[in-house]
């Protein structure tokens, strides 16, 4: 018993430093909580009693299983019994203005960092103290504990009233951010495109050589897309983890300055945003036009695929697929052909950018999905060694290429989206009341 | 939304104004308390928690100075300006004039603009 003494011994001393019972109720709740985990004890030694002979053969998996619940078991009834002596002098004894002081103080300095804490933590307690007093003096009377916390409120958060104290208050501070926001963005891009590349092109390899080594099937399936997306969200929260470590660490040498030695020579140029020119678009009605004629031409699949066309046969989703892959490419036309006809239309044409963009994701999305269907392998002219892995490996290309293809459509998307949703957010409060009006001629 | 953004500003104006007023009151001897009382008699109200911690960053950089000493069978810390501190408070105060007499001009709408004063290392 004297191990598991020491080991209670151990814990009420924690509990009673954290400030967690109040010390004058230690002596009871030390006394209740034994008495509970004497009955666990008696409970478990008679459970164990009885299941031991039951539990014949798998003897020690019944003994651990059973030890770690019962652990478990004692563990939440000493945190609970904690919160209910808590509570219970909390209801029964309510805390003294003194009492309320030091807690405040206790929980300030708990956040303040050590070489400063006493000096700190004493001043704090003057600034209380004076304020109390005159509080005192006002009402002619002491302060009752709700005064107290009214007082010790209005100095705010003991975690926000350390932080002012803090020599540092931001992890990356504002001359710093610009840097910071272009790097963490280039980063992101760059490990997003490697990511996607090596992503596809390695299984797409891999299958390669199964094939041409005929060895084991691929398996690959559309469950691979979660795989997927969660590896390259992980990846893109380690690199932006990595960009944002690296800056704070620049963020703290004293003096570092990012914009410290700069020319004008040394600026890099980018060229100026403006609409395209009346060419550009006659140039793109056309090359859309030829690309939608193609598909239209398209009287079967394959349509001069060469030996490829041997081994494809359009597959249940292709029709659809055709039908919504010129539909677009019809909208791009309308689009080139508005922007040369009426070019002043810039609402039209943004709603059929808006819309073609939309059914662009759609289409993508489309594609991903039924990467199974879009074509099918004619397994009466594959040779029979191949006839296994071949429509895997037309799957899987499908499948991430689409999904390649989705993923950077998305993502350029949404980064030409952000300024327009910011400013649309933003309008409403540019406006100032009184300050829209013109001055009187 | 005004609210806020006004909010947001006032703040933005008051902050560079607070550092003048609290060195400028610090020119006679006085603890955190007394010091933020002051203050707000005078129309600058400070809060605590903006106020100390600005005191020590002052004390830090060589402008106040700080003593510990009972008064009132208290201790509380003394602050006052230190030498470095009132040079550098003449020359706030002369920016501040500038500062002052300039945007009084600018909004009484005055046809002679004329420089604000220009600090050291800053072109006019």
């Amino acid at each position: 018993m004297k191990p598991t003494n020491s080991l209670f011994a151990s814990y009420l001393r924690f509990v009673e430093s954290r400030n967690w019972v109040a010390a004058e109720a230690l002596p009871v709740f030390s006394r209740a909580l034994r008495a509970v985990l004497r009955t666990l004890v008696a409970v478990f030694a008679v459970t164990y009693a009885l299941a031991g002979p039951i539990a014949h053969g798998k003897a020690l998996g019944a003994i651990l299983l059973v030890t770690l619940g019962w652990t478990l078991w004692c563990c939440v009834w000493a945190v609970g019994a904690v919160a209910l002596f808590t509570l219970i002098f909390r209801l029964a004894r309510p805390a003294t203005p003194g009492k309320l002081t030091g807690k405040y103080l206790g929980a300030v300095g708990s956040y303040l960092p050590p070489d400063q804490h006493d000096d700190i933590l004493a001043e704090l307690a003057a600034n209380i103290r004076s304020q109390m007093e005159d509080r005192e003096a006002e009402l002619g009377r002491p302060l009752t504990a709700e005064e107290v916390e009214t007082i010790l409120k209005r100095h705010g958060h003991p975690m926000l009233v350390a932080g002012r104290y803090l020599p540092r208050q931001h992890l990356i501070g504002p001359a710093t951010f610009p840097f910071y926001w272009f790097a963490v963005k280039t980063a992101l891009w760059i490990a997003a495109l490697v990511y996607v590349v090596v992503a596809v092109s390695v299984p797409f390899i891999a299958s390669m050589a199964h094939v041409a080594a005929k060895t084991a099937p691929l398996g690959v399936s559309t469950l691979d897309a979660w795989h997927f997306l969660g590896v390259g969200a992980v990846v893109l929260l380690a690199v932006f983890g990595a960009v944002t470590a690296v800056f704070a660490f620049l963020e703290s040498i004293p003096g570092f300055s990012l914009a410290g030695n700069w020319t004008v020579e040394s600026l890099s140029t980018a060229a100026p945003e403006r609409g395209k020119h009346p060419w550009e678009w006659m140039a793109g009605l056309i090359a859309t036009g030829l690309f939608a004629a193609c598909w239209l031409a398209m009287p079967a699949f394959p349509w001069n695929l060469g030996r490829v066309g041997l081994y494809l046969s359009p597959g249940p989703a292709w029709p659809s697929i055709r039908l919504a892959a010129i539909t677009l490419l019809l909208a791009g036309m309308v689009e080139a052909g508005i922007h040369l006809a009426r070019p002043r239309w810039t609402r039209i044409c943004t709603a059929i950018l808006v819309a073609q963009r939309a059914a662009v994701l759609a289409f993508l999305g489309f594609l991903v999905y039924a990467c199974d269907s879009v074509v099918v392998v004619n397994l009466a002219r594959v040779p029979a060694a191949d006839a296994r892995q071949l429509p895997l490996i037309v799957g899987q290309c499908t499948f991430y290429g689409s999904l390649m293809a989705l993923l950077i459509a998305a993502t350029v998307d949404v980064f030409q989206c952000l300024p327009y949703l910011r400013r649309w957010f933003l309008r409403p409060g540019r406006q100032i009341k009184g300050t829209s009006r013109q001055p009187a001629s | 939304m005004n609210a806020e953004l006004f909010e947001n500003l006032r703040l933005e104006l008051r902050r560079g104004c607070l550092v003048l007023a609290v060195l400028t009151e610090l020119r006679a001897e006085h603890y955190g308390y007394v010091l933020r009382k002051s203050l707000a008699d005078r129309g600058m109200a400070i809060d605590e928690n903006t106020l100390y911690p600005l005191l020590r960053r002052l004390e830090t950089q060589g402008l106040l100075v700080s003593q510990w000493r009972e008064e009132e069978k208290r201790n509380k810390r003394f602050y006052r300006l230190s030498p470095e501190g009132e040079v550098i408070l003449s020359q706030l105060l002369e920016e501040w004039t500038g500062i002052n007499s300039s945007l009084n001009r600018i909004i009484e709408g005055e046809n002679l603009p004329q420089p604000v004063h220009a600090g050291p290392g800053e072109k006019s």
